[in-house]
Parts: structure tokens; sequence; C-alpha cells
């Protein structure tokens, strides 16, 4: 069997395998992965067996492991969230919002702000978790 | 204009190089911009347990969760296995009752996740969360 003899090919034959699977890599992340705004807070979000989709709400509470909120880029005090948030419910009556809290944050500070938020015309409340590793 | 006639010659490469640059880059750009995880919802009601003291409370279970893990259901002390258990007996009730969730501070929001999804196993889906209004 002969064999091409090395060094024939040319510089640009020769990367060629490289572009192609660097490619093939760029597409897969472009299209599996979903490109997600940066948050203020770096939250570790509870593992959950549930399988429900989250629906298209825009609104999104964000709580820390050490209580700290965040809404729509700006980390706040807990009376300015309930009144943001009573602002943002006027304006959308649906009440909806979608909640992501820490693994590690209180549930008792969690339920009560859920509360409250309650008191100023929440209605929907969606809690953002992952699927079970 | 004046095209070199006949042969020609064997086509003017263009340098792969500076493609091969901007790929790279795209691909550690979405590489590290780009997120993976698997998002769920779970939908949660709230009520205020002074509002659904009494009559309300019929038909639901109050569950609260104390921060050494353990579980106080209607009042009584048990451990997760025996959470699990009276959950199953609750939904064998019909109609089924609804599942009240009250925490202690203390408690990690993942503990409230995972009572949720017990109760869900047990195809209790009407979960209240609740705050004692009063301390």
């Amino acid at each position: 069997m002969r064999l091409l003899k090395p060094g024939k090919k040319s510089a640009a034959e020769n990367v060629l395998p490289l572009i192609n699977v660097v490619f093939l890599l760029l597409i897969f992340f472009m299209l599996a992965g979903a490109l997600e705004k940066a948050e203020l807070l770096e939250i570790t979000p509870p593992e959950t067996a549930s399988s429900g989709q989250p629906d298209d709400t825009t609104a999104l509470l964000l709580i820390a492991a050490d209580g700290r909120l965040s809404f729509r880029d700006e980390i706040l005090a807990r009376a300015d969230v309930v009144g943001r948030l009573k602002a943002y419910f006027a304006a959308h009556p649906d009440g909806r919002l979608k909640l992501k809290a820490d693994a590690q944050s209180d549930a008792a500070m969690v339920i009560a702000l859920i509360e409250e938020l309650r008191a100023v015309g929440l209605k929907e409340l969606g809690l953002l978790a992952t699927g079970a590793s | 204009m004046r095209f070199s006639a006949g042969r020609r010659r064997p086509t003017a490469e263009i340098s792969l190089t500076p493609l091969i640059d901007v790929v790279f880059i795209l691909l550690i750009f979405f590489m590290l911009a780009s997120s993976f995880l698997d998002w769920r919802a779970i939908g949660l009601k709230t009520a205020k347990l002074g509002n659904m003291a009494g009559a309300a409370s019929e038909g639901s279970v109050l569950v609260k969760l104390r921060a050494d893990g353990d579980y106080l259901v209607s009042g009584e002390r048990m451990s997760r296995a025996g959470f699990a258990d009276r959950l199953q007996a609750l939904a064998g009730r019909a109609p089924k009752p609804r599942i009240v969730v009250e925490a202690e501070t203390g408690v990690p929001v993942q503990a409230l996740v995972r009572t949720v999804d017990m109760a869900a196993e047990q195809g209790l889906t009407d979960v209240t969360l609740a705050s004692r209004s009063e301390p």
C-alpha cells in the first residue's frame, strides 16, 4: 500500500479538521446553551423533582443566601422591593412574579416576603429551581 | 481588462488563520456565556395563618418545618421518613387535604422545596405557604 508522502498537504489543508471541529462546537454552544443575563446576586437555586416549566413572566425577584434582595438590576432594601413591586403590579394586574431564591436563604423570611407582596398585588408566584442532578 | 490567458494560477489562497481566530473567540464567548441550567418553576400560593384560623383550617393540614430538620404536622413532631408516611396517609383522604407549610427561622429554602416535592409526589398539589401573623 502506498501512502501519500507526508508534507505534501498545504498548511491550510492541515487545519481543516480543526476548523470543522471548532465550528461544530461553536454551533453546539450557540444552539444548546441559553444566553443569560448576568445577575447582581450570586444565587445557587434549590433542586426540585417538579417538572413545571417557567412561564414567560419577566418580573424576577432575586433573594441571595444572605437575604439581600434584587429586582430589576438593583439591590434593594425590603421596603423598597415591596414598593417597586407594588408599582409593578399596579401596571401588570395579572400579578405574576418569578422568584429566584438561593437554596440556603431563609424560608421563613421568603414566605413572609411573599405574603407581604401578596398584600400589594401578587397573584401567581413561580419559585425557580433547577432539575435534580 | 486583461485576464491571464488560459492557465490560471492555482487559486489565490485566502489565509485561514484570521477565520480560525474569530471562530475560536466566538466559541469561547458562547462557552462562557451560555448556561445549561435546567430551570423549573414551582407554583406557590400564600395565605396568612391568621385568616385561616378556625373554619378555614378544616380540610387543611399544617406542616411546620423545624430548624433542626424535623416536621411538625398538626403539632405532632416527626422525622422526614415519618412525614413521608403521613403524607401518604393524607393522600388517601377524599377530598385531598390542602397542605399549609410554615417554616421556622433558619430553615433553608431547599427544605421548603423538598417538602413541596414530597407532597406533590403523593399527589397533594394544593400547597400553600403560610407565615404566622402573631409570634
